[in-house]
């Protein structure tokens, strides 16, 4: 999957001038940026929610294969946990494998919430509902977007295990933005930086603070946002 | 296919029962109305016929299935899409036309029970039970035949940019306007056929052309107009379905 002289702008704010990216396959790829920096749009033009530009995108699978959670996804307040995996599950046209870590989250965080309806969950346990019921779609490339966002240090661990294992044991294609840079060190993922309306760094963690120059991860990203492109 | 239509109708559906509000509005108020302005036949119990029972309950009918279509179709979509209920529901069926139709037809479910609670209160009322068959009969062969275009042509609401809370307003005023409408009569064709494209006015006259049917002669200009209406609404229902945006309008673009 490639992005090659992606141009984007909303209205008159240019998000995206000349943005080239690769993703790869068969690896968890990171999207990680300051606010603002169009990490969000990268991953609405790469589901098709704003038209993708067919000729700067490449290889990327259709939208009909693409499963998206959304920052702030919502579903119908009055329908309990159960009623809405259930409803997540039906839309698959077979039954589909889980993982064992999609086994460990059910079992450790979904289980004791299952009867509740969604309006009385917390805004962590939400989340965690939505991540899970992603996850549990038959696609081709999974979008997470900020997944760890308003979750226990516990929790993020489930998940970033139960997305990890989308692409180690069912072999999908995984792109996720990220904010908590400390987690990047226990991931093997393939990291793209946005930064300056451009893709201002791409390959692994270590490459990243090879060309930082440090070993502490929070100066790599402060040191990364003034570099000019990739 | 089958699997995912009954999930999606199930969920449409437990969500229009959840909305206690509309169901009280839908419901109890034509109740109450129907109770006062037949007080006299009440309380002193006089026998009701079958044909003035059913030819009353037009106007009611029309309230019914208005209310729900603009209160448990229209206005939920606006908010399903609003609250990014659609992204996601598109998202994982993959099929528009699979949501449109599966969202009517739990709305359908919605109005026929509304329909019968309605009749069933209203031949308990009158001690009139035994023409409850008759009743429910016309009113849902009246709501599968005209309720669907009707909603269609509402679809234009979809297309409109105004904030979830301007819609109640909105709402609020085609129901009132469309039953003041409905009282005028005309005796320009064109104009008749203008004022039968009102809800209220289209509602009122299938329900009267389907009671005809069953229990007298059918008034076949009557007919013919109704034909042309829906004919109207369904064309302006499928371009504003193709026009339809699953994100909220207001959304950063």
């Amino acid at each position: 999957m490639e992005i090659k002289h992606l141009n984007f702008s909303y209205k008159k704010k240019e998000i995206f001038a000349d943005f080239n990216a690769k993703f790869i396959g068969d690896q968890l790829n990171v999207i990680i940026g300051s606010n603002g920096a169009g990490k969000t749009t990268l991953l609405n033009l790469i589901y098709g929610f704003i038209d993708r530009p067919a000729a700067a995108m490449m290889d990327f699978p259709s939208m009909s294969n693409i499963i998206y959670k959304f920052q702030n996804m919502s579903f119908f307040d009055e329908l309990t946990v159960k009623q809405v995996i259930n409803f997540f599950k039906s839309m698959n046209d077979h039954t589909v494998a889980v993982t064992n870590a999609q086994v460990s989250f059910y079992n450790e965080i979904i289980k004791e919430l299952i009867n509740t309806k969604l309006r009385s969950l917390s805004g962590g346990e939400y989340q965690s509902v939505m991540v899970y019921c992603t996850s549990i779609m038959e696609r081709e490339l999974y979008l997470f977007d900020e997944p760890l966002s308003g979750i226990d240090s516990y929790i993020e661990n489930l998940i970033l295990d139960l997305v990890e294992s989308l692409v180690v044991e069912k072999k999908k294609k995984v792109i996720m933005t990220l904010h908590q840079l400390a987690k990047l060190n226990s991931l093997q993922a393939h990291i793209v930086f946005v930064g300056n309306k451009k893709c201002v760094f791409q390959g692994n963690l270590s490459q990243m603070l090879q060309v930082a120059d440090t070993d502490d991860i929070d100066i790599a990203f402060k040191r990364m946002r003034q570099v000019v492109s990739c | 296919m089958k699997k995912k239509f009954y999930a999606l109708y199930k969920i449409f559906l437990i969500n229009a029962f959840s909305n206690k509000i509309a169901l009280m509005f839908n419901i109890v108020f034509p109740v109450i109305y129907f109770a006062i302005s037949n007080a006299p036949v009440l309380i002193n119990n006089y026998t009701v016929s079958k044909d003035k029972l059913i030819s009353a309950s037009a106007y009611y009918f029309a309230y019914i299935a208005l209310t729900t279509t603009l209160n448990s179709v229209i206005l939920a979509m606006v908010e399903y899409r609003d609250y990014g209920y659609y992204k996601v529901i598109y998202m994982v069926t993959n099929s528009k036309y699979l949501v449109l139709i599966s969202q009517f037809l739990s709305q359908w479910t919605f109005l026929i029970i509304e329909l019968f609670l309605f009749n069933l209160i209203t031949t308990l009322m009158f001690k009139s039970l035994a023409y409850l068959g008759y009743l429910l009969l016309t009113t849902i062969i009246a709501a599968i035949v005209f309720v669907l275009p009707l909603t269609m042509g509402l679809y234009f609401l979809l297309t409109v940019k105004l904030r979830l809370q301007t819609y109640n307003i909105v709402i609020t005023l085609i129901i009132l306007l469309s039953f003041m409408v409905s009282a005028f009569e005309a005796k320009n064709e064109i104009l008749n056929l203008l004022l039968l494209c009102t809800p209220v006015k289209y509602l009122m006259t299938g329900y009267e052309v389907i009671m005809q049917m069953m229990f007298s002669r059918v008034n076949w200009a009557n007919l013919i107009n109704l034909l042309l209406v829906i004919l109207i609404y369904v064309l302006f229902g499928m371009i504003f379905i193709a026009k339809q945006n699953i994100s909220t309008i207001f959304e950063k673009k």
